[in-house]
């Protein structure tokens, strides 16, 4: 009854606590009733932004108004570098591919309006891509938005499951290896979270292949490893939900154990420092148990530097799912991505690329709106 | 020519198909005994095959879902007239489709969804019967009309419309169809419509509700205005065809699936007229795996039933696991080698210059001499060895063993550096330098960036500083691209695989020739008298000797004139999990044994079966 009554006040004074909190519900309820991704993602956004908005509107405008100047340079830049690249015909032959015809060239001019000046180009694509249209690809024969729609979900399970098993892994061994500070289980820890960072996630990839999907190394008749988990396919949650967790185990573990490592070692660091701070010392003098210090008071403070690299690392996964899903034949938009590099198919490399650098762009502002729901120096602020 | 074993004694390495099907032993024991030796080496083996696959894996069996792992995805749809098929496309095509031809073990073309075919006397009309009581899956009957309509989608296709430039008007009636030539007797028409993606019968409602049909293009020899006036609404990913398995979804792109169904209307099913109960399986799902560890990884661990691989060093790990039973060939297949961009001096043809701009004026491989030299200095053998895993064979022309056309010898420059060394001195002295160079361009496929650094070092071993060649690694995309337009000095490349040597008229006749930076499928715009006249005899001439000997004299033209680098002919592994079966069985609907695994990767799917009715 304590407890609901410490939680009920905890959300009358910071209801973006509440949001927050109702923003995870939408998006594991969401998941759970199979609402579609893109949709459960733009509703647990708008919780936030709402909360956030209620916790320090100022604050929150603020940060919109650098967003959207941030969100053109962002578009503008991305079409500036598939579009600087030759003339309007050495363009439209980048869209056709290589069987391109001097006629397809004259309609490819025409349709994406080559011949109009860079800037008024931008706009005119600009408009079209806000309105979900990024042209057809020429070699898969379908809208670009459709192979991004399609692949998007696989990547965001993927992402969504990889930082969701480092952070599962990644505080714990922090927090435990900052409570243990110098002493052996925090060098035990440091010196397997290093092992982890040095190892590319393509490596582990293959190794994990090796001992959980392969049947290990036998030596006589001794066998190390497992035939347990696929190394292979997607399988979507809606089809078979066990089917799908198997098949993404080693893809996201292959992706965690590098974020694993690194959030542990920045959670450590942090949570020494705090765990030196007066209150800390208060809370000890008052007799309060260290479980209670560590994960009730140290924690949060500890934590704005691992959410920053959090929301960074989140952008960054799309490079190591290029990587990872290649190796495990996972339909996402790293696999998009690297085939259209490879096809030269212009219309989804630049979209993929759009639609990887405002998702940055967007993680990053919510990582922002999150200081402000988590951390009372920025929730107090008045400028 | 179907192997199992590559080392050693093969007996001694059978894995646990080869304990099921002792056929397979004794056809790999016979072709390393006997060698390349034409085509009847299938015949006492397809015997025994059929009665050893009875016998001992026991009868077909109905059920289950097969997963299969190709190499690459099929752009642009699965219309025959506009999809880039490749031999990965040619798995989910078969199992939506059959062909109006089929091929027999010997490699003659014989009538599948046609029942009979017939010609004029002097092979300027085909008259093509259509077996009758055959349906679409969309339930339209699959006559004349139908197949008409096929015929000049391919015919009027930009894309496939160059191999058919010598379709004349074609007319339709009841079930036969008649075919006018253009431009002389064509004697193997039927090949074409054979194994090629446009010998596949597709609905032509679903071809005719396509926007890009040739028949609503109002430019094209095929225009229809009746038709261009009916909504364009339907999709080129969602093919309809007669084939065993009914399409049931597709997306493309890598780790996608195209998903089929077992069609109960199937021609050769119990619904059917053949008296036949296929196909076994229930459905079939073909998954886009790029990366080669990927996919052998995939069928290693169980989730994939089934896959197709050229990458010679994979094969040999495959074929060394006696978990998985693979089946490997290399009949009829393509042959690697390096093109040699020769675009110089007047087409033999058309009389119109073939490098008017001078563009290739400096290209060293203009000279006979440096290229008998290069020739002369690759070691096939070590190639073999090294980059092939040891089961890949040197070639020393365009046609492989047990192809019409084939030469154990053909003149084609051998390794030997004493020759390749006196060749490149001829070549210095009539070129008037001290060294050559020239740009090696390579897709970007990092097996085969290696493959051809190799190759370069082999050059230099033998030159030192007079050969310098720089290796260019291009994006498959543009690729084939810079190939049409001319633009390269040396180049990759691997084609010419069939049954027939007519097939290969539009990549080597004079007139295929086109200056450079105009588009031309005679890619190293070589114009040559003697190839001409032999590829004339073999489109023309009906007497199977004077064939053979033309395919023979442009064989040795090729040797003697080393437009292009042989270096060997291209083998294709099938490999599978121990419970599939029959994986590339091709029995014809009369009893007769089609041919199985051929074309460079190509098979059946429609006889495939699991044990017990289950792929797991």
């Amino acid at each position: 009854m304590r407890r609901l009554r410490t939680l009920t006040n905890a959300a009358r004074h910071n209801p973006g606590l509440t949001t927050t909190a109702g923003a995870l519900v939408v998006l594991v309820g969401g998941w759970l009733v199979g609402l579609p991704m893109l949709w459960a993602f733009l509703g647990a956004f708008a919780l936030i932004v709402v909360g956030a908005s209620a916790v320090n509107g100022r604050y929150v405008r603020r940060r919109l108004l650098i967003l959207v100047p941030t969100l053109v340079l962002v578009t503008a830049f991305t079409f500036y570098l598939q579009n600087s690249r030759g003339d309007a015909r050495d363009l439209a032959f980048n869209i056709l591919g290589p069987g391109g015809t001097e006629a397809g060239v004259d309609e490819i001019v025409q349709e994406f309006h080559l011949d109009e000046p860079l800037h008024t180009r931008y706009l005119l694509w600009l408009s079209d891509a806000v309105r979900g249209d990024l042209g057809r690809s020429a070699i898969q024969g379908q809208p670009v938005s459709e192979v991004i729609a399609n692949a998007a979900p696989v990547s965001l399970q993927l992402m969504l499951y990889a930082q969701v098993l480092a952070l599962a892994v990644a505080v714990p061994a922090g927090v435990y290896a900052a409570y243990k500070a110098n002493r052996r289980g925090d060098r035990v820890a440091s010196t397997v979270a290093l092992a982890a960072l040095s190892i590319p996630n393509f490596v582990l990839a293959v190794v994990l292949i090796l001992f959980f999907a392969l049947g290990g190394i036998r030596t006589g008749d001794t066998s190390i490893g497992s035939t347990w988990l696929p190394a292979a396919r997607y399988v979507p949650f809606g089809e078979d939900p066990v089917e799908h967790f198997r098949h993404m185990a080693l893809p996201a573990i292959a992706l965690a154990l590098g974020q694993a490592a690194g959030y542990m070692r920045i959670l450590r660091s942090d949570m020494i420092g705090t765990l030196q701070e007066n209150f800390i010392t208060t809370a000890k003098a008052k007799g309060v148990s260290d479980r209670r210090i560590l994960w009730a008071h140290a924690l949060r403070p500890s934590s704005f530097t691992l959410l920053t690299v959090f929301g960074v690392n989140t952008a960054t996964l799309v490079g190591g799912a290029l990587i990872i899903e290649t190796l495990f034949t996972l339909p996402g938009l790293g696999t998009v991505l690297g085939t259209a590099i490879f096809q030269k198919d212009f219309l989804v490399v630049q979209g993929v690329v759009l639609v990887v650098a405002v998702g940055f762009v967007l993680v990053n502002f919510l990582v922002d709106l999150l200081y402000a729901v988590l951390d009372p120096r920025v929730r107090h602020v008045r400028a | 020519m179907i192997r199992r074993k590559r080392r050693g004694d093969l007996a001694d390495h059978r894995g646990p198909w080869m304990r099921r099907r002792p056929w397979l032993g004794g056809l790999a024991v016979l072709v390393l005994a006997v060698g390349a030796c034409g085509g009847n080496d299938g015949d006492d083996a397809s015997d025994d095959a059929n009665e050893s696959t009875a016998d001992e894996a026991g009868d077909p069996v109905q059920g289950g879902t097969l997963v299969y792992g190709l190499e690459a995805d099929t752009a642009n749809g699965w219309a025959p007239y506009r999809a880039s098929y490749a031999t990965s496309g040619y798995i989910p095509l078969s199992a939506i489709s059959d062909s109006l031809f089929a091929v027999n073990d010997d490699g003659e073309i014989v009538p599948l969804l046609a029942s009979a075919v017939d010609h004029n006397e002097d092979y300027t009309q085909w008259t093509i019967t259509v077996r009758d009581g055959i349906t679409f899956h969309d339930g339209t009957p699959l006559d004349a009309e139908a197949v008409k309509f096929n015929i000049e989608t391919c015919a009027g296709s930009p894309l496939t419309g160059a191999a058919y430039a010598s379709v004349g008007p074609v007319t339709a009636s009841g079930q036969t169809v008649t075919i006018q030539t253009k431009n002389g007797p064509w004697v193997a028409l039927p090949a074409y419509f054979g194994y090629g993606s446009c010998g596949y019968m597709m609905s032509k409602d679903w071809l005719a509700s396509l926007p890009d049909v040739p028949q609503r293009d109002p430019d094209g020899p095929y225009y229809d205005a009746a038709l261009a006036a009916t909504p364009a609404d339907g999709d080129p990913a969602a093919p309809v065809g007669v084939g065993a398995f009914t399409f049931d979804s597709y997306e493309p792109g890598n780790g996608n699936v195209f998903r089929a169904v077992r069609n109960e209307d199937y021609w050769r099913g119990p619904n059917g007229i053949t008296d036949e109960d296929l196909p076994y399986l229930d459905a079939i799902e073909a998954v886009v795996a790029v990366d080669i560890d990927s996919r052998a990884n995939a069928l290693r661990s169980g989730e994939f039933d089934a896959m197709h691989t050229a990458n010679a060093e994979t094969i040999a790990e495959l074929m060394d696991d006696d978990s998985l039973e693979t089946v490997v060939s290399d009949r009829y297949g393509e042959t690697n080698y390096i093109m040699l961009n020769v675009a110089q001096g007047t087409n033999a043809m058309t009389g119109a210059a073939i490098d008017p701009a001078g563009a290739n004026a400096d290209n060293p491989m203009l000279d006979v001499h440096c290229r008998r030299a290069l020739a002369h200095a690759i070691d096939l053998d070590r190639l073999a060895e090294e980059r092939g895993g040891g089961i890949s064979t040197p070639a020393n022309g365009p046609f492989p063993p047990g192809s019409r056309g084939y030469l154990e010898d053909s003149g084609y420059p051998a390794y030997d550096l004493d020759a390749a060394q006196s060749e490149m001195d001829t070549c210095l002295e009539e070129l008037g330098t001290d060294s050559i160079s020239f740009d090696f361009n390579t897709t970007n496929d990092p097996f085969n960036v290696e493959t051809n650094t190799l190759i370069i070092s082999m050059w230099q071993e033998a030159f030192g500083n007079q050969v310098s060649a720089n290796i260019t690694p291009i994006e498959q995309g543009q690729y084939i691209g810079l190939a049409l337009l001319g633009n390269f000095d040396v180049f990759a490349w691997r084609n010419h695989g069939g049954t027939d040597p007519d097939q290969q008229l539009l990549w080597w006749i004079s007139a295929a020739s086109a200056p450079i930076g105009q588009q031309a499928l005679n890619f190293g715009r070589f114009s040559d008298e003697v190839i001409d006249e032999n590829l004339i005899t073999i489109r023309t001439n009906p007497d199977e000797d004077a064939r053979t000997q033309a395919a023979e004299a442009i064989n040795e033209r090729f040797g003697e004139q080393v437009y292009n680098l042989w270096l060997g002919w291209t083998i294709w592994g099938i490999s599978s999990a121990p419970y599939v079966n029959d994986q590339v069985l091709n029995t014809l609907p009369d009893g007769a044994t089609g041919i199985e695994l051929a074309f460079a990767g190509r098979h059946q799917v429609n006889q495939i079966w699991c044990d017990e009715g289950s792929c797991e």
